[in-house]
């Protein structure tokens, strides 16, 4: 790939994320439930699935196993407040998105 | 950084309908939470029995000994031993028997003896499902918690409920943490006296900024109960140990020994608890053996949790020997960090890490927190006073303020009365329905008469049913005082007197209210 088909392709991604940020900051109101209310639950639920498999096991063999249930009130509460407060509610879609593949790829990789 | 203005108001709305969308729940569950911290007082108190002492003592291995000889070796799988009255241990057995199909299903065996003389006090056998489990005086204490616990709402559907009741209260705290800039000062600041809009938002600042960290601890160890086995367990058996949940509670509990032939004698009970003893410095509370009699048997210590410690100490000893093999922890194979996290939610959520004071700590932080939840939702409706959907949520918040401590109270009274015909537990539970219910026809029936003006009657009525609800107690059978001071069970005496002095306090409350609506009255100018 060329230096000059690079910078198209930023420019054409550039233009995309502001297009979706715009779109998104539209319906603001809508978003913000969806991210507050199931994304939120998705993306704690998610990781409860997925710490187990990625955190260290510890001298005992339970780390990664009781620690996600401990820190799951945190997590969610976290998720919660984090779309209430931020204006930025694509930079958030696209994490909580990013976070639920992420967690999806390590659970699927886990049963496979 | 400060927050941005629509921020802060998105926050204050998050901040305000969780809190009422979820009211009845949330202040269901902190107030039963805040009475249940007293568990085992109230168990006392109500169940006229004096406390239990440890039956651990010289000897005891003897009447063990003796009854085990009575059960047949399937059923000692496991032997659970623990204290259960002044002078009373309760031993229980339970193993797998073969069923007439080939397989295997548990099954039970419980005596309660006098742990001094052996004699046997009552014995049960059958499956879980026909063991009383729970003991029957100490229904009510029972009764209480399993309100605060799953709201008697059977199944993991309960736990949800009450799981949801801890999130929310999380998502308050952090919000308010974030809504309130002057959170340090606010500690310091008075509420401004009156019914005015900012004496009522002062009073819940002020409790709410109080409780802060205390609702942090509750709502986290809360949640985690709640949710522990309603939902980390399936969603990490499906995760991790393809949906097999028995496997994924095998990977975080210690192994128990298997079943083998070979028999052999056991090692000398009195002589393992008085080294256990020793190790812990400090006396045993339960004490769980597996496979009683067999050649692999292993005997678990539990010890009492003595002044400035905050884990209790677990001893594994060999049960053929009586060597001390090592320390058990409650999950996993050594001490880790995810065990010492588990282990310190216990004493966290109870607040029973110091006896006594640490308990009436936790009760008074627990009311603290219950007043939060009305100051808020007192808040919350004044600033909608003139809404008239809003005016009919006034009076059920009322109704349900005064109206769940009444039914609480109402189910004490259908506990002593129900002692007379044997008949406790359903008369508990008639008695708690029945005040709920008089409570919502008490309100309909007087749908005309002031808010107010009904609050001071529930008062009333439940400074006067706390009032004489000690009375009641001494004359349906339970502990005199004088026996109960003889016996060392001061939680009797201390529970009366609470009893007493807040029905004093809800008086005084009522004759204060009464007061101030007449000043109010008084200084209204005439039509």
């Amino acid at each position: 790939m060329t230096q000059a088909d690079f910078q198209s392709w930023a420019a054409v991604a550039k233009r995309s994320w502001i297009d979706v940020t715009e779109r998104i900051d539209g319906r603001a109101y809508v978003w913000r439930w969806i991210l507050v209310g199931p994304l939120a639950f998705v993306v704690s639920i998610l990781s409860l699935a997925a710490l187990p498999h990625v955190l260290p096991e510890g001298a005992g063999g339970v780390n990664h196993l009781i620690v996600p249930t401990i820190i799951l009130p945190v997590t969610w509460t976290a998720a919660i407040v984090w779309p209430v407060t931020t204006e930025k509610l694509a930079t958030c879609l696209a994490v909580y998105t990013g976070l639920i593949f992420l967690c999806l790829l390590v659970v699927m990789a886990a049963l496979l | 950084m400060p927050l941005a203005a629509p921020a802060k108001k998105r926050l204050i709305s998050v901040h305000g309908w969780s809190a009422t969308v979820l009211a009845i729940l949330l202040y269901v569950v902190m107030l039963t939470g805040t009475v249940v911290v007293l568990e085992d007082e109230i168990a006392y108190w109500s169940g006229g029995k004096a406390e239990i002492e440890t039956p651990f003592k010289d000897g005891f291995g003897d009447v063990l000994e003796h009854y085990a000889a009575q059960v047949p070796q399937p059923l000692r799988e496991e032997l659970i031993v623990t204290g259960s009255g002044p002078a009373s241990a309760r031993l229980m057995f339970h193993g797998h028997i073969e069923t007439q199909e080939g397989g295997h299903e548990e099954f039970y065996r419980v005596f309660e003896v006098n742990s001094t003389t052996g004699h046997l006090l009552s014995a049960q056998a059958g499956r879980a499902e026909d063991i009383e489990f729970q003991q029957p005086h100490h229904f009510l204490a029972q009764f209480w918690r399993e309100m605060h616990v799953r709201l008697h709402v059977p199944g993991a559907l309960g736990l949800y409920l009450t799981g949801i009741a801890g999130m929310a209260m999380l998502v308050m705290a952090v919000t308010g943490v974030l809504i309130h800039r002057h959170i340090i000062r606010e500690i310091f600041v008075g509420g401004r006296p009156g019914n005015r809009l900012v004496s009522y938002r002062d009073r819940h600042n002020l409790v709410g900024v109080w409780s802060l960290p205390f609702a942090v601890i509750l709502s986290i160890t809360g949640t985690f109960y709640s949710f522990a086995t309603s939902l980390a367990l399936p969603v990490g058996a499906i995760s991790a140990f393809n949906g097999d949940q028995e496997a994924a509670l095998a990977a975080v509990l210690r192994a128990t020994p298997p079943h083998i032939e070979q028999q052999s004698d056991m090692a000398d009970f009195d002589q393992i608890i008085e080294r256990a003893e020793k190790e812990a410095n400090a006396p045993v509370e339960l004490v769980i053996a597996y496979n009683w009699g067999l050649a692999n048997s292993e005997i678990v210590t539990r010890h009492v949790l003595m002044d400035r410690q905050l884990l209790r100490t677990q001893l594994l000893f060999d049960g053929n020997t009586g060597a001390l093999r090592e320390q058990v922890v409650s999950i996993g194979d050594q001490p880790s960090f995810g065990n010492a996290l588990l282990e310190l939610m216990a004493p966290l959520h109870f607040g029973d890490f110091a006896g006594l004071p640490s308990k009436i700590v936790w009760v008074l932080l627990g009311a603290a927190m219950t007043y939060t939840i009305v100051s808020g939702l007192q808040l919350w409706l004044r600033r909608r006073s003139d809404d008239p959907a809003w005016q009919s949520g006034a009076r059920a918040m009322m109704m349900t303020v005064w109206g769940l401590p009444l039914a609480l109270v109402a189910s004490a009274y259908g506990f002593f009365l129900g002692g007379l015909g044997n008949a406790q537990e359903a008369l508990t539970v008639c008695s708690f329905l029945g005040a709920l219910t008089a409570c919502i026809l008490w309100e309909r029936i007087a749908r005309k008469t002031p808010v107010e003006r009904l609050a001071f009657r529930m008062i009333q009525c439940l400074g006067l049913s706390l009032l004489v609800l000690p009375l009641v107690r001494l004359q349906m059978g339970g502990t005199p005082w004088a026996e109960a001071a003889q016996a060392g069970a001061g939680s009797v005496l201390a529970m009366d007197v609470l009893c007493a002095g807040l029905g004093f306090s809800c008086l005084a409350h009522a004759r204060s209210r009464q007061q101030r609506r007449n000043t109010h009255e008084a200084a209204a100018p005439a039509e």
